[in-house]
């Protein structure tokens, strides 16, 4: 495991916000005021998976003065992850994903700290890693780890923002512990897994844009959280569907809080 | 009957039948019970549930991708 570690000159810790920061969040600070813009810096977010999903919900939350983030992947760049990872040009090609992440996160936002972290969830670091964070982004594409991520979200009580794509298609599901369905309500067996998957870049754009906004509203406590929504977006009609879901009382990962 | 939306295909459909296994449902409709959410009445189901005259189903596609 390799950690790329880019500590902040800020105090994390601190709730007050600099004249810098009062400037640089401004245009969203006139929306959900300076508490929320401050409950946001002492926030800490993982992201799983910095591919399509990633590279957009990452840059948004970088941008937003999440005081932490943390990303999780293991693989290294490739050319054809191109057309849809935007956090990489094509000199990065061979590198890994998390290292140039972390450091044009950090470009972004000198403000906030970002760790990258060359690793893949399992059932036995996933404890670890989701105890140092407030809430859990999905930017995975296998259902067995995020299966083994909304678990232990439901186990720590700690929200985890869910998405998944292909094609010209997606869907968003956000999962807050006790107050709604867990994604294995929703999906109660381990779908077929598929490799290389089709898929137009602007689908995890719209996806991990409509994540970031999830996770920046739970955050600041702005807004209604999509809970108990299955959120569908289908490019090919260019349609926002909303399936109301509930929560099944024998669901064995989150049927017992 | 039995009125079923397919959310991938934007298209709704009317079936004659009283009862049918959603599994049964989901492979007459073209999909593998692995690729598909079925929610019945808003409610997600399992693909061993029954679908009866009157309900309201809704086939979705997952998506694995990131």
């Amino acid at each position: 495991m390799f950690y790329f570690f880019l500590k902040s000159g800020g105090i994390r810790l601190s709730v007050e916000l600099t004249e810098k920061e009062l400037e640089r969040y401004g245009r969203q600070i006139m929306l959900f005021g300076e508490e929320s813009q401050k409950r946001l810096k002492k926030a800490r977010v993982i992201i799983v998976g910095v591919g399509g999903l990633g590279s957009v919900s990452s840059l948004y939350l970088a941008a937003a003065g999440v005081g932490k983030l943390i990303l999780v992947d293991k693989e290294r760049i490739e050319l054809s992850n191109l057309n849809r990872q935007i956090l990489y040009t094509t000199k990065d090609v061979g590198k890994y994903k998390v290292e140039v992440a972390a450091r044009r996160l950090k470009e972004l936002n000198p403000e906030i700290e970002v760790e990258g972290v060359v690793d893949e969830i399992t059932e036995d670091n996933v404890k670890d890693y989701v105890s140092k964070v407030d809430l859990v982004v999905d930017g995975l594409d296998n259902w067995k780890t995020r299966f083994i991520l909304n678990k232990e979200c439901i186990r720590q009580k700690k929200p985890f923002i869910h998405a998944g794509i292909r094609g010209m298609y997606g869907q968003l599901l956000v999962v807050i512990p006790g107050k709604g369905p867990c994604l294995n309500c929703i999906i109660p067996s381990l779908p077929e897994e598929e490799k290389a998957f089709p898929v137009l870049g602007t689908t995890p754009g719209i996806l991990g844009l409509l994540q970031a906004t999830e996770v920046i509203k739970i955050l600041t406590n702005y807004g209604t959280p999509a809970i108990g929504k299955l959120i569908i977006y289908d490019g090919m009609d260019l349609s926002l569907r909303e399936i109301k879901v509930n929560r099944r009382p024998n669901c064995p990962v989150c049927g017992g809080i | 009957m039995i009125r079923v939306k397919i959310i991938s295909r934007a298209k709704e459909i009317e079936l004659k039948e009283n009862k049918i296994i959603a599994e049964k449902l989901i492979r007459k409709l073209g999909f593998s019970p692995d690729e598909v959410v079925v929610v019945r009445n808003g409610e997600v189901i399992t693909e061993d549930d029954e679908i009866y005259d009157g309900d309201f189903v809704e086939i979705i596609p997952v998506a694995s991708g990131g």
